[in-house]
């Protein structure tokens, strides 16, 4: 498989897998503060 | 050479100079104008980039070159990274964070919906582009102009000017993009899944105020290189949340923004030469810009499919197409998306939700190419 087509596949899975853990990160933190209030 | 020969010399030079190229730019700026006036395609911004193209076209224009005012301004705020930056601060006084604080699993969608950036830059890497250009191709699919350009300002300053163009034309594209890519993903009996109102939370100023700081350090831990877009971002939504500086607030949203777009569009626009924009890669960054927003508006309803495989209480999966960041666009067409196939089924709510999560997260996927591609 051609290098650069390699390393764009490794950015993505890094990318997505990073973008959905910050997600989890802020989910939670929104599930936190706004679980106070009721 | 008497002194009529001398001083006549610049006059009529633009004229005497046009050839073919230039002639097809000022068409290209022409339409520009006219979309951005008959249609009102993102006329903020295509007006002064359709202008800029004219300004940078007429041979010999002072506009540009060495003491040419926008190429003063492409250096003092493209190349600087400033413009896109400045704008950011603006966009994130303007948006209110409270839908997703309702309904905070539209994060989700969000995330799914970037995939379309990474697709893209996979197949402009197979076309022969390098990982640099092809990631700036790729940030199209960001749906979010200011990333599009601060990527492409670092990676490839030469296909700024296609980038930024496609960028905010899909952007106004929405409402023709998006339906039939959702309608061919879906079924009629998806699309008229009923999400409910959702209950109404009263989110307290705490948690408004703690939010954008938190989403900057959360950001900053996974991709420091992160911090100067989302940082701008919510440093803006701080301003506009706190409560304490609302002349700052309202500047942010009014002032900054109006003028740092009004000096990007024509800046950018300036970019549009005939040598730099009439070449065969223009056409091939404009139709993968177009790819780009497919495959995201595909990712995210794609994802919602698979959620509902596991899911007791369904999810209208025309939702995911939400998670793309053209806000508030997105939202609308879907949610009349779903009223024109059920009349009476309100889904704006998530909508709004996932596209702000779409914001977010377009932000943190330019980040990430920022960091990851070298």
């Amino acid at each position: 498989m051609d290098e650069a087509l390699r390393q764009t596949l490794t950015i993505t899975g890094i990318s997505m897998g990073a973008i959905f853990g910050v997600m989890v990160v802020l989910y939670v933190a929104i599930k936190v503060m706004v679980r106070g209030r009721h | 050479m008497g002194w009529e020969g001398r001083d006549m010399e610049g006059l009529f030079y633009g004229l005497r100079a046009m050839t073919w190229r230039e002639t097809v730019m000022l068409a290209v700026g022409g339409v520009l104008i006219y979309l951005a006036i008959a249609k009102e395609y993102e006329p903020v911004l295509l007006l002064p980039i359709g202008f800029g193209a004219i300004l940078s076209n007429i041979p010999g224009s002072s506009a540009i070159g060495p003491h040419g005012f926008l190429t003063k301004l492409y250096d003092a705020g493209i190349i600087s990274e400033m413009f896109p930056l400045l704008i950011f601060i603006g966009i994130g006084a303007m948006v209110d964070f409270g839908p997703l604080f309702e309904q905070p699993s539209m994060l989700f969608f969000g995330a799914a919906a970037q995939l379309g950036i990474f697709l893209t830059m996979a197949m402009a890497v197979l076309l022969g582009f390098s990982l640099r250009e092809a990631a700036s191709i790729g940030i199209i699919g960001a749906a979010d102009g200011p990333t599009a350009i601060y990527v492409a300002t670092r990676f490839a300053p030469h296909l700024l000017a296609p980038i930024s163009v496609a960028a905010y034309s899909y952007m106004s594209l929405v409402p023709i993009i998006q339906p039939p890519v959702v309608k061919l993903l879906t079924t009629p009996k998806e699309r008229r899944i009923r999400m409910g109102a959702g209950r109404s939370k009263m989110v307290s100023q705490r948690t408004r105020i703690l939010f954008p700081i938190i989403v900057t350090v959360v950001a900053g831990f996974v991709a420091p290189v992160s911090l100067a877009l989302v940082g701008s971002l919510m440093f803006g939504n701080l301003l506009r949340e706190a409560g304490v500086v609302d002349r700052l607030s309202k500047t942010a949203q009014n002032e900054l923004t109006n003028l740092v777009t009004l000096l990007l569009g024509i800046t950018i626009g300036a970019t549009m030469t005939a040598s730099e924009f009439l070449k065969p890669t223009t056409l091939l960054i404009i139709g993968m810009g177009l790819v780009a927003f497919i495959l995201d508006t595909a990712g995210g309803v794609l994802f919602a499919k698979v959620l509902n495989l596991f899911l007791k209480k369904k999810i209208n999966p025309m939702i995911g197409a939400c998670g793309i960041s053209a806000f508030p666009m997105s939202a609308r067409v879907i949610h009349k998306m779903a009223q024109s196939e059920e009349p009476g089924n309100f889904i704006l709510m998530q909508a709004v939700s996932a596209n702000m999560a779409g914001q977010i997260a377009s932000i943190i996927a330019g980040a990430m190419v920022l960091a990851l591609v070298k």
